[in-house]
């Protein structure tokens, strides 16, 4: 798998997402009591060229994505990415920039596996995906993905059938199922924290990972448990030899 | 083959119905008499629903509302029993058909065709069945509709199950199960209004497991089996007259009735021949359903394979 493309803060694809050290603009504090200046036209002048001024200052401190950045093909302009580089913004790690890395199918991997009480088990994953992990000084601070549920599989094709129905992830209903990182603690081997939304269920959710971060990609690999029926997803199959309620996750990024 | 799909029906569907039948047969036998099988059906369906780990009684999705859309159908058929008026028992018939439709539809975001069609379109065949079973009430004995339903919900519960919608299989199955409770104990009383009850909830369900399909189960197999029952039109041309479609709701099982209106008949046992058309009709139907449901997608498959 390739490594995910790197693309300068500031430049998300999602559009949304504030950079974790982006400065507060503060309101030019506008004077309340003009009325009292009435008569003092000199003031008055002077007071409003002052606050235009320093509005004028905060605003030219606004980073301003660069649109030549990103190439035709999704890539990164290097030259364009120094330049921002250089001109990152100050944050309380210093003078270091902030990177975006997009997930997609190509390079992410999400596994699952059901056991039943008997020890039957049975496996499968999902497809289709994006997302992004944030990095800062070579740390994995922010990962945000957002699966399609149809692009579910599994190793029966009835299995997948009763898999995408009402029993379990009910697709047509939920089409998608989301984890935003809240926090991300730890160096090499993390512990992410975050909330889940699957199957119109929200829950958080805590699970180790393993992330290494070099020049041009990143890897993480993290295999943890999820108990489905917090997530609205009670269907027990057989009375006498049920589905358990932890299904088991693997997550391969860059592997 | 043949132990793999009654191991799969038993364990999925008729397992769940277990308490379905006996509540609905137990209410059935102390109720006679006093209240309409409809309410001892929507009881056993209630008790079987509440049975299941995964039975919400607080409604919180689209499917939840299915024990409570049975009780609503019950009161609706009492309250036909109650009332003398043809047009007033179409109108109960509709709403019944339309609220229950507006309770169980899904709201999907890729919902084919959009929920407002597929409301009135799921209220609309709930209406036409019904009003199949309304009509040839004069001429069909209870036992006979009993058999019919049971019939219908055994190859929806199948259809559902071939769909990989193993919980709608299940609902399916209760449903049916709290139809054949009251057969264990035969009512003096009359029909008691049973399809107004099963039939609308019934094509509910099949649009629940169209809806939630990814198989390949032909979409007609999801639709047909409610209108298994208009074959049984054919006894309704042998009304004699004076006696109006419907009003014959209440009427005890012998050949001769009376509605509150005061209007009086008696209705003509079928012929041999007609009760043979309309009966090979019925599986006739059922057949069409059922077969290309399971060839769609075999249950031999995975074993052989």
């Amino acid at each position: 798998m390739g490594g995910p493309h790197r693309r300068p803060a500031g430049s998300h694809s999602t559009g949304e997402r504030v950079s974790c050290s982006q400065r507060k603009i503060g309101n030019p504090d506008v004077p309340t009591s003009l009325s009292r200046m009435k008569g003092q036209p000199m003031k008055r002048y002077l007071m409003c060229f002052a606050t235009l001024a320093f509005a004028a200052g905060c605003a030219s401190e606004e980073p301003v994505a660069d649109p030549a950045v990103e190439t035709e093909h999704g890539g990164v302009d290097e030259a364009a990415y120094s330049e921002n580089a250089a001109a990152g913004e100050h944050d309380e790690h210093g003078d270091h920039e902030h990177v975006m890395f997009a997930l997609s199918g190509d390079n992410t991997e999400v596994l699952f596996t059901g056991v039943k009480d008997s020890g039957d088990s049975h496996s499968g994953g999902f497809k289709t995906l994006t997302g992004e992990m944030e990095i800062c000084e070579d740390k994995v601070i922010g990962l945000m993905v957002t699966i399609e549920t149809d692009s579910l599989w599994s190793d029966a094709d009835r299995l997948t059938g009763h898999l995408k129905n009402e029993d379990f992830f009910s697709v047509n209903e939920f089409p998608e199922m989301k984890f935003e990182s809240s926090s991300i603690t730890g160096d090499g081997e993390v512990t992410v924290t975050g909330m889940l939304t699957m199957h119109g269920e929200t829950a958080e959710i805590s699970f180790p990972a393993t992330i290494s971060v070099e020049d041009d990609s990143v890897k993480m690999t993290s295999e943890f448990q999820v108990d489905r029926t917090k997530f609205g997803m009670d269907y027990v199959g057989k009375a006498d030899d049920p589905i358990k309620p932890e299904v088991d996750i693997k997550v391969t990024v860059g592997g | 083959m043949v132990n793999f799909i009654l191991t799969m029906l038993w364990e999925t569907a008729f397992a769940a119905a277990a308490v379905s039948i006996l509540v609905a047969g137990v209410m059935h036998w102390f109720c006679r008499g006093r209240l309409p099988a409809s309410v001892a059906v929507s009881c056993g369906f209630f008790a079987g629903w509440a049975s299941q780990d995964w039975g919400r009684l607080q409604p919180k999705r689209y499917l939840d509302w299915s024990p409570w859309a049975s009780i609503l159908l019950a009161t609706v058929a009492c309250l036909i029993l109650l009332s003398d008026r043809r047009w007033i028992r179409l109108l109960l018939v509709l709403a019944a058909c339309g609220v229950s439709a507006w309770l169980l539809v899904p709201d999907f975001p890729r919902l084919v065709p959009p929920r407002s069609y597929a409301v009135a379109l799921v209220a609309v065949l709930g209406l036409i069945s019904v009003s199949a079973v309304l009509l040839a009430d004069c001429c069909v004995s209870e036992r006979s509709f009993r058999v019919a339903f049971v019939m219908i919900g055994g190859v929806c519960s199948l259809i559902q199950a071939q769909s990989f919608g193993l919980k709608f299989s299940q609902m399916v199955g209760m449903l049916t199960a709290a139809v054949a409770g009251p057969l264990l104990f035969p009512s003096p009383q009359g029909k008691g209004g049973v399809g107004v009850v099963f039939l609308p909830l019934l094509t509910a369900m099949m649009f629940m497991g169209y809806a939630n399909s990814s198989s390949d189960v032909p979409v007609f197999c999801y639709f047909l089996p409610p209108f298994a029952c208009l074959p049984l039109l054919i006894h309704a041309n042998r009304n004699s007259p004076g006696t109006a479609p419907g009003d014959d709701l209440q009427t005890a099982g012998s050949t001769t009735h009376s509605d509150p209106g005061g209007r009086s008949g008696s209705f003509t046992r079928p012929t041999t021949k007609a009760t043979l058309v309309s009966w090979g009709l019925v599986v006739a139907v059922l057949i069409i359903a059922a077969v290309p449901a399971i060839l769609a997608h075999p249950p031999w498959e995975e074993e052989l394979g």
